[in-house]
């Protein structure tokens, strides 16, 4: 193998590394934080992360839908909102307690994901995703799923209306 | 793939799992606990997006379907959270019980 290979490799290993422990140092510094709105800087910044872990696999249309919708559109808009209420600042447990939870947490995850990846018995890789092939599945296999969400999502955007028109009718009274 | 990304994966999707959860246990504010769900929430993404190699084009469509509902569910929250400050003036919801009451 060239040394141009052995440089590809380690650059995938060390950006994935890279990108791991930004996002597990945004969610460490994300329990102990007080003020709300900086915590939801910190969300914006794991889901970017997360979606440069999926790119990685393979899934870059995914990781543009977590960025786009996710990232750019309802986590962009719940910092303004937390912003529009003032700089809001809230209590933490003590530290030891939630290390102690956060530690016990990992444990049992890691060791459920662990037995899950060793019973599927299938080796786990990147993998391509065209979106060509995704919209055909979209519209054949799954197109009663999307009907399903998309009139979840018409009813949630007429709640929230509802909700937000009647917290303002509610100030004027 | 080598066994080390995938440990990595794992360990990354655990960690975030834990700290969200961690993140929720940690304060009584509405908004706090939120925003550890989210955490939870990307945790499990990765990880599904990691297994999901195995069948890539349904594990894509879940995995959109799934942030679009997160999405959803965010921004609804958002708007119930707005609207209980508004009415209670403060982020907590456990309040201590008078003396009397209990």
């Amino acid at each position: 193998m060239s040394l141009l290979g052995d440089i590809s490799v380690w650059s995938i290993y060390f950006s994935v590394t890279m990108v791991a422990l930004i996002s597990i140092l945004l969610a460490a510094l994300l329990v102990r934080e007080r003020s709300l709105v900086y915590g939801s800087f910190m969300l914006a910044g794991i889901g970017i992360s997360v979606s440069g872990l999926i790119a990685f696999l393979g899934y870059q249309i995914i990781a543009a839908a977590q960025l786009i919708v996710y990232v750019g559109a309802s986590v962009m808009l719940f910092i303004v909102s937390l912003s529009m209420l003032g700089n809001i600042k809230v209590k933490t447990m003590s530290i030891y307690k939630t290390s102690i939870i956060s530690t016990i947490a990992f444990v049992a995850f890691y060791f459920l994901i662990n037995t899950v990846e060793k019973e599927l018995g299938y080796e786990l890789g990147p993998t391509i995703v065209t979106s060509r092939t995704m919209s055909e599945f979209l519209t054949s296999e799954f197109l009663t799923q999307l009907f399903f969400i998309s009139v979840s999502a018409l009813l949630a955007l007429i709640s929230a209306i509802y909700i937000a028109k009647k917290g303002g009718a509610g100030k004027d009274e | 793939m080598s066994e080390l990304l995938i440990e990595i994966y794992k360990i990354t999707a655990s960690l975030l799992l834990a700290l969200g959860l961690g993140t929720v246990l940690s304060s009584r504010s509405l908004v706090k606990m939120l925003i550890g769900a989210e955490v939870m929430f990307n945790g499990s993404l990765l990880y599904l997006a990691l297994i999901g190699t195995v069948y890539p084009y349904a594990t894509a469509i879940f995995a959109l379907l799934a942030i679009l509902i997160a999405s959803i569910e965010l921004l609804l929250a958002v708007s119930i959270v707005i609207l209980y400050y508004r009415t209670h003036r403060e982020p907590e919801v456990i309040k201590t019980i008078p003396e009397g009451d209990r």
